[in-house]
């Protein structure tokens, strides 16, 4: 991953960008210094050769001074005194002096000082042969001629002293320039050594600019990127860096933020499903409160229940007997006693043992025995029933079950679960309108069977409290309240679930939905169970 | 007007090439002769060939020669020098000439210090270290009862002196004076003269140029009659005046045998004496032989300073020697030729140069 990630930055590392910089400056850093260490070392040379050439032409310019002075005064005592001594003294000194004037003309000389050594020079040849006149007029012993030539050599060493002085006084100046331009040879070496050295510096700043923009910057921007990560921006990522390393720190750091991102929605996902198991166990706990009231608000209507299903039968058989004998009896009047009293008192009998019985019902515990029941035949078995009721009040009722199709239940609160539906319906389109009730199943594909009791009356009013125990729409003493609440109970027991909801334009829709039998009924059961 | 102008650039005449030649009065028609035959023949490549002829002195003044030699290099179109006259000022303008890289020749300078003179420098002649021995020889071979020594005092008579000084000492002939003059003095002409009868020399060996002798010719004659004399090549540098009825003739060393069968040198000696009116010296010959040299060498490889340079340095090393009217001319002593001397005679007016022994 890793790799194919790198194309910014595959053929550039960052080892060899340092590798590079560090070439780089060494090899500046070592050239700059050879350069510095050639310099100063070619400044010394010619420095030296310059000091050498220089000491040389002054110690030869210092033997043609010495050696034309000795050569002068050899040459005033040889006339004092004459003698081969002072005669071949002069010679060599003359000689050598000579020599020396050879040898610095021989070096680069300034045209000045070439024309003052060459005045030197003829001041010289002159100086000797007029020494060789008066040492000759001297060796004859025409003395007195050679003094009177002592003039004339007097006028040639004149000569000699002044073209030496002259040459003597421009070496002076020479001396003086010469170190006049060592002064300023030192000044350059050290103007390029200053050089040299704000060269090294501006490479140092260079190297130190790349470094924080090739390096520094970087890594600032990783650590940026890291801090925003522990502020919990987990979305915070690096972009491809210029170099392999960096990229791989970038790919890397990348990784685990989006591995902390993961984590993180797991987290948050696994909070939310904590929450919904604490809201579904609150709804729990809720219903089994509930559940508990409503066992115990059974049990309580069981027994009462129990306590007036007795008497309520008496009365019932009472009146029953009560109404017979009033129907038998000839006078009118009686009769009418038995048609106004007896047969209410009879009636309203019969609707208490029926709340009596509904309310054992409702309090009775679940059966254990659950089986697979036909669907259509049982719906059929509860729609005959009443279909007499909803003859008389001229409104439909049709059921559109396939055959074949079976659930889980028990037959008898199935029909019981259909009954009470019915009337329901029933009781809507008679006090709200409608045509009819329709009943259909289907199989969901799956487990489930999906059972609607449609019908078109005026819906609904109060669907979250339709299955509330002892809440009703109908007019007092027309329902109990318990309809739904049995409907709802059975089906739980069935393993089911009941919801519903009302239509566009009109109506409303019950839907049951069953478990489906896995295997066609053996047999039906159509005993009823009915607790006394 | 491009085409017009480039026609006018193309028409104008091309700039001619330039030597500076720095010789005698004597020694400078050889070079103008040589630099006529060059134009005659269509110069060099077509291009003509001019001579700037400053003139030097005839006594050889160094200082003369270095500004002679300052003006010559500093003018760019200048590509060689034939010159100086003399050893002294040749040596002199030597260094000018090597520090600015300027091709030397000198025709006559035979100081043996001239070898040093440094790689821009060359001459047509032979060091004295090769004339001292010749006349040595020639010293031995007149058997002479005293021997006298009169030398110019610059670089080339001191140095000369030297040299035959050892040559005669290792011939066990005696010396009984060496003297000593300067060219540019001649009030103390007398007293040389003076000086060097009271030694009474049968032998003059005058190792200086011809100038000084002839102004003494007349007391030295008087002074010392029958006195031989033989002179170094300076004696020939320009014709000698001598006065016959004084003194007899002078040997002389000549650098160039001018009897040497050769129709260019013969028909230069006509030009020139036809032209000056007398015989044609050693200078003049060399002159001539120098300014055709520089003409090949700038023909060879073009008018540039380093590699006329170049050039003349493989001239008779690894290069054929030039045949000029002189002879063949090979630098093979550092610069210098080989030795070719012969021995001329110098008498009143008219000098015939002859065979030495």
């Amino acid at each position: 991953m890793t790799a194919s990630r790198t194309g910014a930055a595959s053929g550039r590392t960052l080892r060899r960008m340092l590798l590079v910089v560090a070439l780089l400056t060494s090899s500046a850093a070592a050239a700059a210094m050879l350069g510095a260490v050639s310099l100063v070392k070619s400044l010394r040379e010619n420095v030296e050769r310059d000091t050498e050439v220089f000491m040389e032409e002054q110690r030869m310019a210092d033997r043609i001074v010495v050696l034309t002075n000795e050569q002068q005064l050899a040459a005033y005592r040889e006339l004092e005194r004459p003698g081969t001594v002072n005669t071949a003294l002069f010679s060599a000194r003359g000689d050598s002096a000579y020599r020396e004037m050879r040898r610095y003309l021989f070096h680069e000389l300034s045209l000045e000082a070439r024309l003052q050594v060459e005045s030197i020079k003829e001041a010289h040849q002159l100086f000797e042969v007029a020494a060789n006149r008066s040492f000759d007029l001297s060796n004859a012993g025409r003395t007195d001629e050679a003094r009177k030539r002592l003039s004339s050599l007097d006028a040639r060493a004149e000569a000699l002293d002044s073209a030496v002085s002259k040459f003597r006084a421009a070496r002076e100046r020479q001396r003086n320039e010469f170190r006049a331009s060592h002064a300023v040879l030192a000044q350059r070496l050290d103007r390029a050594l200053l050089l040299v050295a704000g060269a090294l510096v501006l490479l140092g700043i260079v190297v130190a600019v790349t470094l924080l923009r090739r390096v520094l910057r970087p890594l600032d921007h990783l650590a940026t990127m890291a801090g925003r990560i522990a502020e919990g921006d987990t979305l915070a990522r690096v972009p491809p860096q210029n170099y392999r390393e960096f990229d791989v720190v970038a790919n890397g750091f990348n990784h685990m933020a989006g591995r902390v991102q993961a984590a993180r929605d797991e987290v948050v996902a696994q909070n939310l499903e904590l929450h919904q198991a604490l809201e579904h166990l609150r709804a729990t706990q809720e219903d089994l409160v509930q559940h508990e009231k409503l066992s115990a608000m059974g049990q309580m209507l069981a027994g009462l229940a129990h306590e007036l299903n007795n008497p309520l039968a008496g009365i019932l058989g009472m009146a029953e007997v009560l109404q017979d004998e009033l129907a038998r009896a000839p006078e009118r009047d009686t009769r009418e006693l038995g048609t106004e009293f007896a047969e209410p008192l009879v009636r309203e009998a019969v609707r208490a043992n029926a709340l009596v019985r509904s309310l054992l019902q409702f309090a009775r515990k679940p059966g254990d025995v659950l089986e697979s029941v036909p669907l259509g035949a049982t719906l059929s078995t509860a729609v005959g029933l009443r279909a007499h009721a909803f003859a008389q009040q001229g409104k439909t009722v049709r059921v559109d079950i396939p055959t074949d199709l079976c659930v889980i239940a028990e037959a008898q609160k199935l029909q019981q679960v259909a009954v009470n539906l019915i009337n329901n319906a029933l009781d809507a389109l008679v006090t709200g309108g409608g045509t009819g009730l329709v009943i259909s199943a289907t199989h969901d594909g799956g487990e489930f069977v999906l059972v609607e009791f449609h019908d078109d009356g005026p819906g609904i009013p109060d669907i979250a409290l339709a299955f509330t125990p002892f809440h009703t729409t109908k007019a007092a003493g027309k329902g109990t309240g318990l309809g739904l609440g049995l409907v709802t109970r059975f089906v739980k027991e069935f393993g089911g679930t009941v919801n519903a909801h009302n239509v566009t334009p009109r109506g409303a829709c019950i839907t049951v939905r069953l478990l489906v039998a896995p295997e066609p009924p053996s047999e039906s059961r159509n005993e009823s169970e009915e607790d006394n | 007007m491009a085409f017009g102008l480039l026609a006018i650039l193309a028409c104008r005449d091309p700039e001619p090439y330039r030597i500076g030649v720095v010789l005698t009065a004597t020694g400078n028609p050889g070079a103008v002769l040589a630099t006529e035959f060059i134009n005659r023949n269509g110069g060099i490549g077509g291009v003509p060939l001019v001579l700037v002829n400053l003139g030097d002195s005839p006594t050889g003044s160094a200082p003369l020669a270095l500004d002679a030699a300052e003006r010559l290099v500093a003018d760019p179109r200048v590509l060689a020098v034939v010159g100086h006259s003399n050893s002294s000022a040749s040596l002199a303008a030597s260094q000018v000439y090597n520090s600015r890289h300027v091709v030397q020749i000198a025709p006559t300078s035979t100081t043996p210090l001239f070898n040093r003179a440094g790689p821009w420098s060359f001459r047509l002649v032979a060091s004295d270290e090769y004339q001292a021995p010749f006349i040595a020889a020639a010293v031995a071979a007149e058997h002479p009862d005293r021997v006298a020594v009169v030398y110019v005092n610059d670089v080339y008579g001191r140095s000369l002196n030297s040299l035959l000084a050892h040559e005669l000492e290792k011939s066990k002939i005696a010396v009984v004076a060496t003297l000593p003059y300067v060219e540019t003095e001649s009030a103390n002409q007398s007293d040389l003269v003076s000086s060097l009868a009271k030694y009474r020399p049968t032998l003059l060996v005058w190792l200086g140029r011809s100038a000084y002798f002839d102004d003494i010719t007349a007391p030295l004659g008087k002074a010392l009659p029958g006195l031989r004399v033989l002179a170094s090549d300076g004696f020939g540098g320009r014709t000698a005046r001598l006065d016959s009825s004084v003194l007899g003739e002078v040997r002389h060393v000549r650098l160039v045998d001018m009897n040497r069968a050769d129709t260019t040198l013969q028909r230069v000696r006509q030009l020139y004496r036809e032209r000056e009116k007398t015989e044609i010296n050693d200078e003049a010959a060399l002159s001539y032989d120098a300014v055709l040299l520089l003409a090949e060498a700038i023909r060879r490889v073009g008018p540039d300073r380093a590699r006329v340079r170049e050039w003349l340095s493989h001239v008779g090393r690894d290069a054929p020697a030039y045949n000029g009217i002189t002879g063949p001319i090979a630098f093979v002593n550092g610069g210098s030729r080989k030795a070719q001397y012969s021995w001329g005679i110098a008498h009143a007016a008219s000098p015939v140069p002859r065979r030495a022994p």
